[in-house]
């Protein structure tokens, strides 16, 4: 993706298989060089088809019993990854597409000259993602309902203790800084990155706090854990 | 999932963040939609906690513009035009303001459109 400064595009499919066979497809998108998808062994571009993108299968050891975080690892530290392109866009592969089945690339970043340096969207809770009308009265996901959908989520996932300690400590790490639990939570299925300073450092610390990674400078040798550093470009930036 | 509860924490200050809404599909959108809600719910609590210091100030409803950027918050409140409160000046805006709390006023607008910026500590929210 050397040649990719302008806009390049990551989807990733860590997503375990279920009877036998990926519940998801990746998202159609108008093929290119820029396109990247990242998968774990049990995808098979045959069965499945590429959809537009070069896929790349990783093997994502960070979290062996847990692929679905190192899918969330690549999101927040994409910025870091690739420091020499201006626009990074981010999709789960099951969740980040439009009721086409599409790559929603034109919302994220191409019609709307976004200033930002992030964009995000807000939870689909409020507003399902192509499945029936809109709830503009439903009350907005907030961070106390998030801690609760994610313990849930794990004990589904049926992880091991030691995740609920972790999530515990991070509860009881938030409330001693008198963060807003009744704030807005956002979703992060679809991300798009501008590389500024500011998105970098925003993704070095979301990274370690995902991460636990102790130093920012630590970070991206994590991301041999999960591509192998043959495919990495050369870190080129200062947080 | 957990990243999702990281992300206003770990967000700088001055962190740009634009928002897009599902809608059917996932599409543009304007960046205060995604949070008029919870700002609309904040700032009237704010309003209707003030009219317990200054009755009949603030008379009317408030129509409120949101913008974050995290960890500040930035919010644009709109009076309707009927609102007695039109009559304010602009400082007497930012004494409103000062009562919810906020921060400081980033940028005071012409009276005749009717809106305030204001810059709120999100402690303090």
């Amino acid at each position: 993706m050397r040649g990719c400064t302008d806009l390049a595009r990551v989807v990733v499919s860590f997503f375990p298989k279920r009877h036998g066979d990926r519940l998801f497809p990746l998202p159609m998108v108008l093929p290119s060089p820029c396109n990247v998808a990242l998968v774990d062994g049990d995808f098979s571009r045959w069965h499945h088809g590429d959809n537009g993108w070069n896929i790349v299968v990783v093997d994502p050891i960070c979290w062996p019993d847990d692929p679905p975080r190192s899918a969330h690892f690549v999101k927040t530290a994409l910025p870091l990854l690739l420091p020499k392109t201006r626009w990074v866009e981010y999709g789960d592969a099951n969740k980040c597409v439009t009721r086409n089945k599409e790559w929603p690339s034109l919302s994220l970043v191409a019609a709307a000259r976004p200033a930002g340096d992030v964009i995000a969207v807000r939870h689909y809770s409020d507003e399902h993602l192509g499945n029936g009308p809109t709830r503009e009265n439903k009350p907005h996901r907030t961070v106390k309902d998030e801690f609760i959908e994610t313990r849930m989520h794990m004990k589904i996932r049926r992880m091991q203790p030691s995740v609920f300690t972790d999530i515990d400590a991070q509860e009881a790490w938030y409330r001693a800084q008198g963060f807003e639990f009744d704030g807005f939570v956002n979703d992060a299925m679809c991300l798009a990155w501008q590389n500024t300073s500011l998105a970098r450092q925003f993704s070095c610390v979301w990274s370690s706090e995902v991460r636990v990674v102790p130093d920012c400078n630590l970070l991206f040798g994590q991301f041999a854990c999960l591509f192998g550093c043959a495919s990495l470009p050369a870190r080129s930036h200062t947080l | 999932m957990r990243e999702q509860l990281s992300f206003f924490h770990a967000a700088p200050a001055g962190l740009r963040v634009e928002w897009r809404t599902y809608r059917g599909s996932i599409r543009a959108k304007t960046t205060s939609e995604g949070l008029v809600l919870s700002f609309q719910k904040e700032v009237k609590r704010r309003v209707a906690k003030l009219k317990l210091f200054t009755p009949g100030m603030l008379t009317s409803r408030f129509d409120v513009l949101a913008v974050i950027e995290p960890p500040q918050k930035i919010c644009t409140i709109e009076l309707p035009m009927n609102s007695s409160a039109r009559t304010l000046t602009p400082r007497q805006w930012g004494d409103v303001i000062v009562a919810y709390n906020a921060a400081e006023i980033i940028a005071e607008v012409p009276l005749r459109e009717r809106k305030v910026n204001a810059l709120f500590d999100p402690l303090q929210l």
